[in-house]
């Protein structure tokens, strides 16, 4: 009970001396620009082949721009089982690829980076909109 | 004569063979049979006393009387537990205790992230709500704990066993299903499942190898399902699903403290009140919060979780 007691002194010590100190040592932290191309843009569509990598989609990211449509084609023949089941969380995009439906097509009109997923969470990548 | 003992911690058949195996030699003693909650004697009041069979039923640890035990309905519970405030001062006390500790923990919190964490990008809609689901369940956790400690009592294999599994379960599934969602299948899974099998154990060994074999299993399912849930469940709408989680995890923590209360200490004659220590309660639960914490912000994250990390 004593040693419990002792520990629980010094983790509430070891708290607000890091929190004094880290508040007076904090910097604004720069924020990483992403140097990389956004996806090709074919007759004004924004062209992504969505397939099945190294034990995950393929690619690990896809990265688009603002206000331009997006035009996914699942290869069903790397796709199979519920990773066809396609998610972008944050953007409320979901769709269940299908053979004869492969696309999914819209227009992400929100900026910043997103997670997607098979509806499991699974199989994962980046979804960045520039 | 013939007198009937009323032992309402019978259980299971391993109950029946203990007492059989007391009541061999016993001089005096004819015939018995057991019932639902009673044992029916016949025997040689020369040699032996109703009493007498009582003590040696006590001296297994079951509880033993000559006349039938009072069960309280939930609603004759409630009016009991706010009319009698000295019968339960520990249930009283430890409600103080857990409040006044979420809202030191929570201070504590609001202190680092101020002075640690403000410039984290997206912090707050990353970790703040995990981190209250982590506070609200290492504190249920650890107030059942203390509500179990705080009195001195021996418990049956049955309520042992319960007590094991309730807490090896529940400490998996809760925070199993926190790290999962924070962390990834891997973090959730194997955090989840060394404290479901640490906490399952710990609180199981009252009882001997039962509880702490149902503690250990419960312990090891609840974390890797927990893990599992929180990993998949982050794909869906897990921002809805956690409260309604949270709350059914708490009414079970709650379930077993009442439990316990009805089957090991109301009417309990050997029973004893322990002292509860605020100190000592808070910081195990601040030492453990800390740990779960620093482990979501700086453990390995894989997955969903581990795509933006």
């Amino acid at each position: 009970m004593k040693t419990i007691k002792i520990i629980g002194i010094i983790a509430i010590l070891l708290i607000l001396i890091f929190s004094v100190k880290g508040y007076y040592s904090q910097t604004e932290s720069n924020n990483i620009q992403e140097n990389k191309e956004p996806v090709q843009i074919v007759n004004g569509i924004q062209e992504v082949k969505l397939s099945w990598g190294k034990l995950n989609y393929e690619p690990q990211e896809i990265i688009v721009k603002k206000d331009i449509p997006v035009r996914i084609t699942a290869d069903l023949s790397r796709l199979t089982g519920c990773y066809r089941s396609f998610n972008i969380l944050g953007l409320n995009i979901y769709k269940y690829f299908k053979e004869r439906d492969n696309t999914l097509e819209f227009t992400p009109t929100q900026s910043g980076k997103f997670r997607y997923s098979c509806s499991m969470g699974m199989g994962t990548g980046k979804f960045i909109v520039l | 004569m013939t007198a009937k003992v009323y032992c309402p911690d019978i259980e299971c058949e391993s109950c029946v063979r203990l007492l059989k195996k007391s009541f061999e030699n016993v001089k005096g003693l004819g015939n018995y049979s057991f019932n639902k909650d009673s044992i029916d004697f016949q025997y040689d009041q020369a040699f032996i006393s109703p009493e007498d069979l009582i003590k040696i039923i006590n001296e297994r640890g079951f509880r033993a009387s000559l006349t039938p035990y009072p069960r309280k309905t939930f609603k004759e519970r409630f009016r009991d537990f706010r009319e009698n405030k000295t019968k339960y001062e520990n249930e009283y006390k430890i409600i103080k205790y857990s409040i006044l500790a979420f809202v030191l923990i929570s201070i504590l919190e609001i202190i680092a992230y101020y002075g640690l964490f403000k410039n984290y990008p997206d912090f707050i809609s990353k970790y703040l709500i995990w981190i209250f689901y982590v506070n609200v369940s290492v504190l249920t956790i650890g107030t059942s704990i203390w509500h179990i400690k705080s009195y001195k009592t021996e418990l049956t294999s049955m309520v042992g066993m319960m007590v094991g599994m309730t807490f090896g379960m529940q400490t998996g599934m809760m925070l199993g299903t926190i790290i999962g969602a924070t962390n990834g299948f891997f973090m959730g899974a194997t955090i989840g499942m060394l404290l479901g099998v640490l906490v399952g154990f710990y609180n199981g060994k009252c009882c001997g190898i039962m509880g702490i074999l149902e503690g250990l299993m419960a312990g090891l399912m609840g974390g890797v399902m927990g893990g599992m849930t929180g990993a998949m469940f982050i794909a869906d709408k897990i921002q809805i699903f956690m409260p309604i989680f949270m709350l059914i995890n708490l009414i079970i923590m709650i379930g077993l403290s009442y439990m316990l209360f009805e089957e090991s200490i109301e009417h309990n004659p050997k029973v004893q009140k322990n002292k509860i220590d605020f100190f000592s309660y808070f910081s195990y639960c601040l030492v453990f919060i800390l740990i779960i914490v620093a482990m979501i912000i700086y453990g390995p994250k894989s997955g969903l979780a581990g795509v933006l990390a």
